[in-house]
């Protein structure tokens, strides 16, 4: 596991330039509820390599919309709900009237990853970790095809 | 609780500050003030003097990034957030003054009838069976489910309530005021066990739902309110004169020529559409619907001709107000509504009924 760490850091500093990522955990009543600062997501956007938009408020709270348009973030991380697909979560979360005008929603990147192994710090952490840093930074995993994992 | 205090009593003259048209158009300005303050403060730091920009952006439909994220935030974002906070505040504080004058009590608030409690049900019921037992519904509705259900919950548990209440077709107000309190109190238990076996998640959710907020606001919910809002306005000014006769007693109402049981039944109807809409966008917001109507008694006395519009008026005023105060305080999260409605209200009354004499409903 500590090996695991040590691999992730080292390719955390070769990110030129963090991306910008809000944890969005729900959406309710039209509203999000995103992770801030002390959360587990927190943690894993930060062992991830990006730089969570939302530090700004403490644990897992709805922000405004306009909150939301003013912090502009360039990815979307949620957890991937079973009973839907992909496609519709994309379409229901870009919706939202303050992710709509975000670069996130330009480019469309929003990742979902199961709650548990990404929010879950348990041994597998690094390792959901490093699967979300390949999603977030496509062109890493191009470069570091053949290493050892 | 105390027997029903008369509310009948005529204001003292020199407790009034307004007469009858001047409080209507001192709230009227308000609303116009804290519509303005509603559109142009907000996180983002765009103010309206973006509108005439934006208006142009969309009338010629060329615009570029910069204008359409102030259209975004003015347009999609802050507009709708003040129409409902609007509608919001001036249904529950309009409901709220028919309540108290239909029940005579001013301890009554638009809760009373079963509303309020029934959607706070369904709408928890809807957060915490929504991946479970209610998933079909939750699935139907998509991000609806939640105002659909408090609406529908809302209105479901008024109608139970006038169908336990009715009696040969007449509507016992005592009967009326006590089975509501029991109702509120049986849905508001059964609330308290969803919630204790809900997770961690739902539990926030919840708490938050029922903190109330705006913050979800959008044109949909406008257009979806719309016609209650319109509902509210026809029926209002039809009542004035039923409101007036009642507050002498049924009987004498009755004697005045008043259809009593005919009001009575409009009065619950109009109410139950109104709060259960308010509700339903906006989750649980009190304080509004009993304290409003006693400030504009305090201030021009109990003629239903000025409490009824300028109830709504100072209702929408102050829910808009409080909504500025709620997404600026802490920006960039926010405060629940509900919480800085009382922080903001409570002071504020408090001072006016102990300067204008208590007891002065």
């Amino acid at each position: 596991v500590e090996d695991d760490f040590k691999v992730l850091a080292e390719r955390r500093t070769r990110i030129k330039r963090p991306l910008r990522a809000l944890f969005v955990l729900a959406v309710q009543n039209g509203r999000a509820v995103v992770g801030g600062q002390g959360t587990s997501a927190d943690a894993i956007l930060k062992l991830a390599g990006a730089e969570n938009v939302a530090t700004a408020v403490n644990g897992f709270r709805p922000l405004p919309n306009e909150a939301i348009v003013e912090l502009a973030p360039e990815a979307v991380v949620a957890m991937r709900r079973s009973s839907d697909s992909d496609a519709h979560d994309v379409e229901q979360l870009f919706a939202l009237k303050g992710l709509e005008s975000t670069p996130a929603a330009a480019s469309r990147r929003l990742i979902t990853m199961d709650g548990l192994y990404l929010l879950g710090f348990g041994p597998r952490a690094a390792a959901a970790a490093r699967d979300l840093m390949l999603r977030l930074y496509p062109d890493l995993a191009d470069r570091k095809a053949g290493a050892p994992q | 609780m105390t027997a029903a205090l008369p509310i009948s009593r005529p204001a003292r003259q020199g407790n009034r500050v307004a007469g009858t048209g001047q409080l209507t158009g001192v709230a009227a300005v308000t609303l116009g003030m804290a519509a303005f303050l509603s559109l142009s403060i907000g996180s983002t730091g765009i103010t309206l003097s973006a509108l005439p920009r934006v208006i142009a952006a969309m009338l010629t439909g060329n615009t570029d990034a910069a204008t359409a994220r102030e259209q975004l935030v003015l347009i999609d974002i802050r507009l709708p957030r003040l129409l409902l906070g609007a509608f919001v505040g001036a249904a529950l504080a309009v409901s709220g003054a028919m309540m108290q004058g239909m029940f005579r009590n001013p301890l009554a608030d638009p809760g009373l009838v079963g509303v309020s409690s029934g959607a706070a049900l369904a709408a928890v019921a809807t957060i915490a069976l929504g991946n479970g037992l209610a998933a079909p519904w939750a699935r139907a509705f998509g991000v609806y489910a939640l105002p659909v259900s408090a609406f529908c919950g809302g209105f479901a548990a008024t109608a139970v309530l006038v169908g336990i209440v009715s009696r040969r077709g007449q509507l016992a107000t005592s009967a009326l005021l006590l089975a509501g309190i029991a109702l509120g109190a049986f849905a508001t238990a059964l609330t308290g066990l969803i919630a204790f076996a809900s997770d961690d998640r739902e539990l926030r959710d919840l708490t938050l739902w029922m903190l109330g907020s705006l913050s979800g606001a959008s044109w949909p919910k406008v257009v979806a309110v719309a016609p209650f809002a319109l509902l509210v306005a026809i029926v209002l000014p039809r009542l004035i004169r039923a409101l007036n006769g009642l507050l002498l007693g049924e009987a004498e109402a009755f004697h005045l020529g008043i259809d009593v049981e005919r009001t009575k039944r409009l009065i619950v109807l109009t109410t139950a559409g109104a709060v259960g809409a308010a509700v339903a966008v906006s989750g649980v917001v009190g304080f509004v619907g009993i304290v409003v109507p006693h400030l504009v008694r305090l201030l021009a006395g109990p003629d239903h001709r000025v409490v009824l519009p300028a109830s709504a008026l100072i209702g929408g005023s102050l829910v808009l107000m409080a909504d500025v105060a709620a997404r600026m305080l802490l920006r960039p999260a926010e405060l629940p509504l509900g919480v800085v409605l009382a922080i903001i209200g409570a002071p504020i009354f408090l001072h006016m009924v102990v300067r204008r004499g208590i007891g002065g409903v």
